[in-house]
């Protein structure tokens, strides 16, 4: 009987050990994802969303994010949910503002938005168009309405426009946080997610359609962190060949977040083919979505050389992150033409002596007339 | 004792008002610039075993519906694979079936959707496989389940999309659902439970 128990207890200590040793090769984003899966189901923190309602907001709360390591972009605890705005009624809403702010767990302090990655805020397509009879527009783009970033933590789209949705319309969130300084404690954050709306029969607004527009650069798959070669030069060195990455027309594979050794480095993207630009659009709002490191990121018609826009973000001096990154809006808007080329201008100057990861992204928002004569058509 | 009574009334009577949201109805066209709702309930097909399907045989089930054909190389597989998870977790519930209508009717007969169901163990008593009998018939449903297909332009081969469209008891459609994402087959299985209450 006692060396039975004995047999269990090394079982015991040798699976313990093996999921250790496990756990430890897994990458910090992975060990995030299993540790708020523990910590959630044994009730440890509050696992649960939480919606609060106004007239002309909403806020939802995620659940606790337990801050414990070093998160760069993309490996923080993360939450993902489907929201709806108000299921009691189905009333047309007009979506005209995003904000997310850091607060504790107990959400009575407001934290630092050091804490905020970023939160994404997606229609879900199907539903989406199939309420406006507009299937024709289904898979036709990435559903995403904007996202929000370290740097650009509340933007508001022009006044007299917004993004049409019902209020009883699913909608999904994406949130996930940020570490990039603090080493010496574990601490509890949420996030609180504030969407600003007019309802439509206070008032009818202008339909903008969105659209993300992202850099990405070539790498070799058969030997994707070796970096430029001679057949290659445009190559770049890819955070990872998993996610992030896509194939071009012809094949190639391309990755949307890549490596910057340290030092000043500046690249070029033509954006033309994403922007997908049939006869002409009317640009009214751009939000940058980069990584620290990232001093300016511009958005240039190629063919007049017009800068159509010019983000000076600024990071902070005396630790890592984004201070500021300024977005684009315009009541007015901008022209932008299918036989023209756009190009994407990134500089970045990583200050650190170890490589960086970045990404530079822009969520644009354009008039969206087909959906403005839709609307007008309608007895809503 | 009188605030303790007090206290398991309202939380009796909060407990009351805690009423599970809806889900929308979203079947409907806008006539003359005024909703109006529509039944899938027009329909005439053939399943794998020669059987013929109509409204009457989908009316009192929640059902999904969706696009296939059975030589599809890209995301007929995928979609399969959620579709089986899907016929795993409600196999045991008779008031739920799915529909996979073939878009390639001129080479999925019903011997072909018979092999195709052997093949991959669809079973007819909660899974039916149907085959339209003309373009016609297949444009309609695809305009009555909001979702589109047409052959590539190379002719090589059919673009459908990856959506499910779920349906209810009275045969309207409460949602639609990209079947190649986990979280959105979560989503559809939670809301094919909340039907099915």
């Amino acid at each position: 009987m006692k060396r039975r128990s004995k047999f269990i207890l090394i079982f015991l200590v040798l699976i313990l050990a093996g999921g250790f040793i496990y756990f430890k090769s897994l990458k910090t984003r992975h060990q995030e994802l299993i540790k708020s899966k523990v910590y959630y189901t044994l009730g440890i923190v509050d696992s649960e969303w939480k919606t609060d309602l106004t007239d002309n907001s909403v806020t939802f709360t995620t659940p606790t994010f337990v801050i414990s390591n070093i998160y760069k972009s993309m490996e923080g605890p993360k939450s993902d949910q489907f929201v709806v705005i108000d299921s009691d009624q189905e009333e047309l809403l007009w979506l005209t503002s995003f904000k997310t702010n850091a607060v504790s767990s107990n959400e009575q302090r407001k934290m630092s938005n050091d804490f905020v990655c970023h939160t994404n805020f997606e229609y879900r397509d199907a539903e989406h168009y199939n309420r406006w009879n507009m299937t024709e527009r289904i898979n036709s783009q990435y559903p995403r309405i904007t996202s929000i970033s370290n740097g650009v933590e509340e933007f508001e789209l022009p006044n007299g426009f917004g993004f049409p949705v019902f209020s009883n319309e699913r909608l999904f969130i994406n949130a996930q946080a940020l570490n990039h300084n603090i080493t010496d404690s574990t601490f509890n954050i949420k996030h609180k997610i504030k969407i600003g709306f007019t309802k439509n029969s206070d008032k009818t607004l202008i339909p903008l359609q969105p659209k993300t527009v992202f850099m990405m650069f070539p790498y070799d798959p058969q030997n994707p962190f070796q970096g430029p070669t001679e057949q290659l030069p445009n190559a770049c060195i890819p955070v990872e060949t998993k996610n992030h990455s896509y194939l071009d027309n012809d094949g190639n594979a391309l990755s949307g977040h890549w490596i910057i050794k340290p030092g000043k480095h500046s690249y070029t993207y033509d954006a033309s083919q994403q922007l997908q630009i049939k006869d002409s659009i009317r640009l009214h709002q751009i939000t940058s979505h980069l990584h620290p490191f990232a001093d300016r990121f511009k958005l240039k018609d190629k063919t007049t050389g017009e800068v159509i826009y010019d983000c000076n973000s600024e990071n902070f001096t005396d630790k890592i992150g984004l201070k500021n990154t300024p977005s684009f809006s315009s009541q007015k808007g901008i022209w932008m033409y299918n036989d023209h080329i756009y190009e994407m201008l990134l500089e970045v100057d990583n200050i650190t002596d170890n490589d960086q990861e970045m990404m530079a992204s822009m969520a644009i928002f354009y008039y969206d007339a087909e959906m403005d004569t839709k609307i007008k058509e309608l007895k809503l | 004792m009188k605030i303790k009574l007090i206290l398991v009334f309202l939380v009796v009577l909060m407990s009351c008002n805690n009423k599970t949201s809806e889900l929308p109805i979203l079947s409907y066209n806008y006539i003359d610039g005024k909703k109006e709702y529509y039944k899938i309930d027009q329909l005439e097909f053939t399943n794998q075993d020669g059987e013929t399907i109509t409204s009457s045989s989908t009316e009192g089930n929640v059902h999904t519906m969706n696009f296939f054909f059975t030589s599809c190389p890209s995301i007929c597989p995928p979609m399969r694979i959620k579709q089986q998870e899907i016929a795993e977790t409600f196999s045991e519930e008779k008031g739920f079936k799915q529909y996979s209508i073939s878009i390639d009717y001129k080479n999925d007969t019903v011997d072909q959707l018979k092999h195709h169901a052997e093949l991959h163990n669809i079973k007819s008593a909660q899974w039916n496989l149907l085959r339209a009998t003309s373009e016609e018939q297949l444009e309609k449903i695809a305009n009555l389940l909001k979702t589109n297909f047409k052959p590539n332009e190379d002719g090589t081969d059919f673009y459908h999309s990856s959506y499910v469209a779920l349906i209810d008891k009275e045969q309207y459609i409460r949602g639609f659902y990209d079947i190649l994402l986990d979280e959105e087959v979560e989503l559809l299985k939670q809301d094919i439970n909340s039907l099915l209450d």
